[in-house]
Order: structure tokens, then C-alpha cells, then sequence
């Protein structure tokens, strides 16, 4: 039951920190270091 | 035994495992993969705007609508810049009116966004399908000088509209054409990462309001020794030095960019912007001697014919006064839209009874 248990708690968390994730990835493109990275990957 | 799988869960949620990182990493490829163009813009308004002005999000997704437009109802389109969005009522309404006057189904789409350029024009026009029944109203101003503005967005698109018209025309302006990885998300990566914030907004508190038109009532004073007069007076002939500099180019670009167009044979009718006549004339005439304005008015007619379109200037016939603008060009009140929107469709209407009738 302990391992269900852990394997829901696991997916939670992939959900949670994936989305935040995903945003931090989105945030960072939009400074200036992401410019950098992705500048010539626009069009 | 509950007791064990709260346990479980409590020491899941906080004890990274080699099963959640690489959940995690599905989850963000899929995000990536997810948000697709036919996703995007089938979303319901409001979802990824980031408020009422989001205009490049709309018009992102009336593209689509665009593509889908049906041969059985006539459709007219209008694509512009501010002047455009000032100048025309509610597409609803404009839908409306046409489909009385004309008894039959008109479906009116307004893509006006300010600042739009003839790349983005060609954006568009590729959305158009070649069975495509209506009308195409082009209402764009030439005083800008194109590299400037693609130095400025050479790595950050506006739209996020895969088209290869587009990318043909950053090519002739001498632009490197980058790498794809036809992923759309990827694609257009900071068209969404200007928008980060609205993934959490959308799930937090859902769609915002996208429906409220808001028009500057700002007037513009009369007083020639006015700070706003002189500013503005500053602005019109710097635009109209880039007209002298750059309108051969641009008229180019709309060219190229209307080609596919007119070889389905598509109805296309060129609107000259609206201008606010009195204060130009006026900014104008220690400059340019001769008469700029006259000269813009014969150099768009002459691309008119040269192109095989109509040409169509309300700028007189609607009757725009002085008060009815905000500056050199747009207009500041709703009365002024009105009429200028009542000439428009009064203008428009032969153009589609003629392509009624061709059917």
C-alpha cells in the first residue's frame, strides 16, 4: 500500500514541479540569457 | 492500511525518485507538443491573452478561422494597422449591416493590430484559402523603414503564424531564414514566453475579458506652439522622411506579399489609411514644398494599377474633421468611427454584389 501510496505522492509531484517548470523555462527565455539562447530560433 | 498510503503519498510528494523526474520531463515535452496551432487557436477568448490589448493573439487565432472560411458565404476581410482598429466598428456589427443590405451571409473578420507591416500581411494572405469568396481589404501605411523595424523582431515574432510567405519576405530583406524545429511551440517560443504568466492566470482564475474596445479620447490641440502639436508634427515627418526613403521597397514587399492572392484571382481592395488632413497639411508644409499628401495618394494609386487591385481613400468623402483625430492619424471617437465604418460598408458594397454576382 506504501508503494502505491509513494507512487501517486510521485506523480503529484512530477505534475506540480513539470508545470512549474515549464513556466520557469518560459520566464528565463524571456530575459536576456534566454535571448541569448534562443535568439536565432524565432521564425 | 490508509494510514500506509497516506504515508506513501506524503513521502512520494517530497522524495524526488528516477519515475518522477522522468514524469516531469514528459509533462514538459508534452506542454510542448500539446500546445499546437490548431490547439492554440481553438482555445475559448481569453485563456492565453494577456488582457484586452493581446491583439497578436487574436489575430493569431483569426488566422485560422481565416483558413476555414467557406466558399458557400461571402467573406470580407479586413487587415491593417491602428488606423484600421480606430477606424472600424465591431466586426459583428459590420457582419451584420452587410448581411441586411446584401440579403445574404457575409462574414466580416478584422485583423487590425498596430504596428503591422507588409511581412505580416504576407503572414495572413496565407491563411486565405484558394476558394476563398469575398472580399480582401489591405489598409496599411508605408511610412516605415523596414529594416529597422526586422532588425527589432529578427528574433522575436509577433505572431505565432507558421508561414512560408512570411519567412520568403524576411529573406528578400536580406534576413537570415533560422533554423526550424517544427515543433510550433518551439517555433514560436517567445511569442509564449511573453505570455508565461497567463498559464498559471488561466488556471487560477480562468479566461479575462477580452471584449471591452477602449478608444483613446484624447483631442489634438489646435495650438501650433502646443508641446503634443510640436511632438506629433515631429513624429508625421520623420514618418513621411521614411516614406521618401523606403515606400518603393515597402509598396515591393505588399506586392510580393498580394501575388499569391492575385493569382487565385482574389478581390483586393487597397484602403488608404485615415489621416487627419488639416494638421498634415500643416506639418507638412515647411518640409515638403510640394504636395506630400497628393503624392502618397498618386504613388498608392499607381501601385493599385500596377497590381491589378481597387483603391479606395474615404479620408474626404467620410468627412473626418480636425476633433475627430487623437494625432496625425487615428481617429478618438466613436461618432467619427461610426461614419467612417457607414462609408466603408457603403463603399465595399458594389465590390460584393459584383462578386455575388460572379458566382
Amino acid at each position: 500500500m506504501k508503494k502505491i501510496g509513494m507512487i501517486i505522492g510521485n506523480v503529484i509531484q512530477a505534475v506540480i514541479t513539470g508545470f512549474l517548470l515549464f513556466l520557469a523555462l518560459l520566464k528565463l527565455i524571456d530575459t536576456t540569457a534566454g535571448e541569448m539562447i534562443f535568439r536565432y530560433q524565432s521564425f | 492500511m490508509l494510514e500506509d498510503l497516506f504515508s506513501g503519498i506524503v513521502e512520494g510528494l517530497y522524495r524526488p525518485t528516477l519515475f518522477s523526474t522522468l514524469l516531469q520531463f514528459l509533462i514538459i515535452s508534452l506542454f510542448f507538443l500539446a500546445l499546437s496551432f490548431s490547439v492554440i487557436v481553438q482555445l475559448p477568448t481569453g485563456y492565453l491573452q494577456t488582457g484586452v490589448f493581446d491583439r497578436e493573439f487574436l489575430a493569431t487565432q483569426k488566422a485560422f478561422a481565416l483558413q476555414n472560411s467557406s466558399p458557400a458565404v461571402l467573406n470580407v476581410t479586413f487587415l491593417g494597422a491602428s488606423t484600421l482598429e480606430d477606424a472600424l466598428q465591431d466586426e459583428a456589427i459590420i457582419g451584420k449591416v452587410l448581411s441586411s443590405k446584401l440579403n445574404t451571409e457575409v462574414r466580416t473578420t478584422i485583423i487590425a493590430v498596430p504596428g503591422m507591416r507588409t511581412w505580416d500581411i504576407a503572414s495572413f494572405l496565407d491563411y486565405i484559402p484558394n476558394n476563398y469568396k469575398g472580399l480582401i481589404v489591405v489598409c496599411l501605411t508605408m511610412e516605415f523603414n523596414p529594416y529597422k523595424e526586422l532588425e527589432k523582431i529578427q528574433w522575436r515574432s509577433r505572431f505565432a503564424i507558421p508561414s512560408s510567405s512570411f519567412r520568403k519576405e524576411l529573406h528578400f530583406f536580406g534576413k537570415k531564414n533560422s533554423y526550424r524545429t517544427g515543433i510550433y511551440f518551439l517555433d514560436h517560443i517567445h511569442f509564449f514566453a511573453k505570455r508565461c504568466d497567463v498559464f498559471t492566470r488561466a488556471l487560477i482564475h480562468g479566461p479575462v475579458d477580452t471584449h471591452y474596445r477602449w478608444m483613446n479620447p484624447k483631442t489634438l490641440p489646435q495650438d501650433p506652439e502646443h508641446k503634443s502639436y510640436i511632438y506629433l508634427k515631429k513624429i508625421a515627418v520623420k514618418k513621411a522622411k521614411d516614406y521618401l526613403n523606403y515606400s518603393s521597397v515597402n509598396f515591393a514587399s505588399l506586392s510580393r506579399s498580394l501575388e499569391r492572392v492575385a493569382q487565385d484571382d482574389l478581390q483586393v481592395i487597397y484602403l488608404q489609411p485615415t489621416r487627419n488632413i488639416a494638421f498634415l497639411e500643416n506639418a507638412y508644409s515647411e518640409e515638403f514644398p510640394d504636395d506630400f499628401l497628393a503624392r502618397v495618394t498618386s504613388d498608392t494609386q499607381q501601385f493599385a494599377r500596377e497590381n491589378d487591385i481597387s483603391y479606395l481613400n474615404l479620408n474626404h468623402s467620410a468627412g473626418l474633421k480636425y476633433t475627430d483625430f487623437r494625432d496625425y492619424s487615428h481617429l478618438n471617437n466613436i461618432s467619427a468611427k461610426s461614419r467612417y465604418t457607414f462609408y466603408l460598408i457603403e463603399s465595399i458594397i458594389p465590390f460584393l454584389q459584383n462578386i455575388r454576382g460572379l458566382q
